[in-house]
């Protein structure tokens, strides 16, 4: 309703600047209607994010005070505890958007949480005849600053925002050090290995990724999205979005030389979101919303399948199974998946289109127009278009 | 002012970037010790200083108290060599049918092809340093060593276990670098051990000749 508004107050503004005869003898503008926000008196965005190495644990929910302006805050609290007896993470942040780009701002946002972590490694010392080393690091509590940078998008009383950053816990750990023959507790005992007396211990120093959904509790936000939708910024929006989670999977796949689990489940998942979500960008862009989420369920079904055949196909190798079903279901779901991002991707123009027909904006264009209303008819140019 | 915005948001990415890369620290284990024989589940060293010192490992649990501890005299070491101290596990290649190893520390436990190895392999010390064991597994000992670059077994003495409260301990002498370990010998042996197995030198051995040196820090 905003964006045809503003299209009606642009085509007014601009036939009476082309009439000068007429403008003095102009209706006053209308007033635009205030921005909801700015008016509403409980500004609160309740947002549930999930991630990896959130400052909040794995899933959280957040309340934020967001009046839509350069800065914003809250609380926040994790959805999961250490222990039946520790409390859950908690958490506050401020926020600033720091720069608009299309429909996104891409901001910073400083995080203080008091969370429990922990962070074990097996070191192999060279040559191999030495026993694997065995240690453990954990915080219990972990008082931690994280810093990150991020992109949001909001459209009406819905927000997206994803984030990268890092964190760094501010309290030293407990130290366990165990070898099969030694064991030992303590990050100052003389027992533990001089090798293992770092400064900065792994897992204190967090790289963080974090995606999360908010609700506005508020009147609706302003629009931050043009009234028109861009094919090419939707084409554009689906392909990068599909392309950069993929191409962060697979560098931090190549660059982990240890062959650290956790990476390795990282790399996945980030490849697993670009191939998911990351074509569906576009489409939300233009509003198609039910299609956007719906397209991505049919490819989140599609690498189940896979999956699926995957492990059907590698319990083959321990017992000889009959047909060759594995298989053919491996390569039709990942022909289908592969086929659902490419269409996803190819289309997100014709919806930026569509979304303009349904919005009044297919058809614009500039005409010329003669007014009456005066002693002697004006003449001038409109901006015109079906509503 | 965007601008400005821009640039520091891409500035802030970098940093970003270059404190992630850098986030994960790697263990520093000094300088390496050859040779290798074996695994290794403890080891501990001490720059010698010309003085009386003490170096332990296998920590016992109580604070100080070590399961094995090498006195080295003063003056055994010349200052500035690096004496290092090994238990060594899976010694398969000095191991010999009939002969018992590794009855050195609470063998219910421990692997039974076990030893201590003192390093460097050069220089020997002057005096021989003192072993103390706490609470071996059994009573009587053939004393034995043996250097990490052949595969044989020499019965050097014998070591009975002085039983003390809480726990029994037991001292014995080692006169140089190598292998030493317990054992008991079978009644038919006597001298030198065989192990029948094929003399491959472990990794780090010298070959024609060389002599590893003692390390100077």
């Amino acid at each position: 309703m905003a964006s045809r508004i503003e299209v009606v107050v642009a085509a007014f503004t601009l036939f009476a600047a082309a009439t000068s005869a007429s403008r003095a003898r102009a209706e006053p503008l209308p007033p635009v209607p205030a921005t909801a926000a700015a008016t509403s008196p409980l500004p609160l965005v309740l947002e549930l994010h999930t991630g990896w190495h959130d400052p909040l644990g794995t899933a959280g929910l957040s309340l934020v005070f967001d009046r839509s302006g350069r800065l914003s805050g809250g609380v926040g609290l994790g959805l999961e505890r250490w222990s039946g007896a520790s409390l859950p993470a908690l958490g506050l942040f401020g926020r600033a958007r720091l720069v608009q780009v299309g429909p996104f701002w891409l901001g910073a946002t400083a995080t203080l949480s008091r969370v429990h972590d922990e962070v074990d490694r097996l070191y192999y010392r060279q040559p191999r005849s030495y026993a694997g080393d065995n240690l453990l690091w954990s915080w219990e509590p972990g008082y931690r600053a994280s810093a990150a940078l991020g992109i949001e998008f909001d459209e009406g009383r819905w927000s997206a925002r994803l984030e990268g950053g890092v964190g760094y816990l501010l309290n030293d750990p407990r130290c366990e050090y165990d070898n099969n023959f030694v064991r030992t507790e303590g990050c100052d005992s003389p027992d533990l290995p001089a090798a293992y007396r770092f400064q900065v211990q792994p897992g204190r120093v967090l790289p963080s990724a974090t995606a999360s959904l908010g609700y506005s509790f508020g009147l609706e936000a302003p629009s931050r999205t043009p009234a028109g939708k861009s094919p090419a910024m939707a084409f554009m929006l689906s392909l990068t979005s599909t392309l950069a989670p993929i191409a962060i999977g697979v560098g931090m796949r190549v660059a982990n030389k240890k062959r650290s689990a956790e990476y390795d489940q990282a790399s996945l998942a980030a490849v697993g979101a670009g191939i998911v979500i990351g074509p569906s960008v576009g489409h939300a862009y233009t509003g198609d919303y039910l299609r956007a989420s719906g397209m991505a369920l049919a490819r989140t079904a599609g690498l189940l399948l896979f999956y699926l055949a995957i492990r059907a196909d590698g319990s083959c190798e321990e017992s000889p199974c009959k047909g060759s079903g594995p298989v053919v279901l491996g390569v039709t779901s990942l022909l289908a998946v592969s086929a659902l991002v490419v269409y996803d991707i190819a289309t997100a123009p014709l919806a930026a289109r569509r979304a303009n027909e349904r919005n009044g904006l297919g058809a614009l264009g500039v005409v010329p127009a003669i007014t009456t209303g005066g002693p002697t008819p004006s003449r001038g140019l409109a901006l015109a278009g079906r509503f | 002012m965007n601008t400005a915005w821009r640039r520091g948001f891409v500035a802030g990415a970098l940093m970003l970037a270059v404190t992630l890369l850098g986030c994960e620290p790697t263990p520093d284990y000094g300088p390496q010790v050859p040779p290798y024989v074996g695994e290794i589940y403890a080891e501990n060293s001490v720059l010698a200083t010309g003085t009386a010192q003490q170096l332990g490992i296998l920590p016992t649990g109580d604070p100080g108290q070590y399961a094995v501890t090498v006195s080295l005299p003063a003056g055994a070491y010349a200052p500035g060599i690096r004496v290092t101290l090994r238990w060594v596990t899976d010694l398969a290649l000095l191991t010999d049918e009939g002969l018992q190893l590794g009855a050195l520390v609470g063998t219910t436990y421990y692997s039974p092809y076990s030893a201590l190895q003192l390093l460097p392999p050069a220089p020997v010390p002057t005096s021989p340093l003192t072993v103390t064991l706490i609470d071996p597994g059994v009573s009587t000992y053939d004393i034995l060593h043996a250097s990490e670059c052949d595969v044989y077994w020499q019965v050097v003495g014998t070591a009975r276990a002085a039983p003390s409260t809480p726990n029994s301990s037991l001292s014995f002498q080692v006169s140089g670098p190598g292998l030493w370990t317990l054992g008991q010998k079978p009644a038919a042996d006597a001298g030198t051990v065989g192990t029948g197995l094929p003399p491959a030198p472990p990794f780090g051995c010298p070959t024609n000749g060389e002599v590893d040196g003692g390390q100077q820090d």
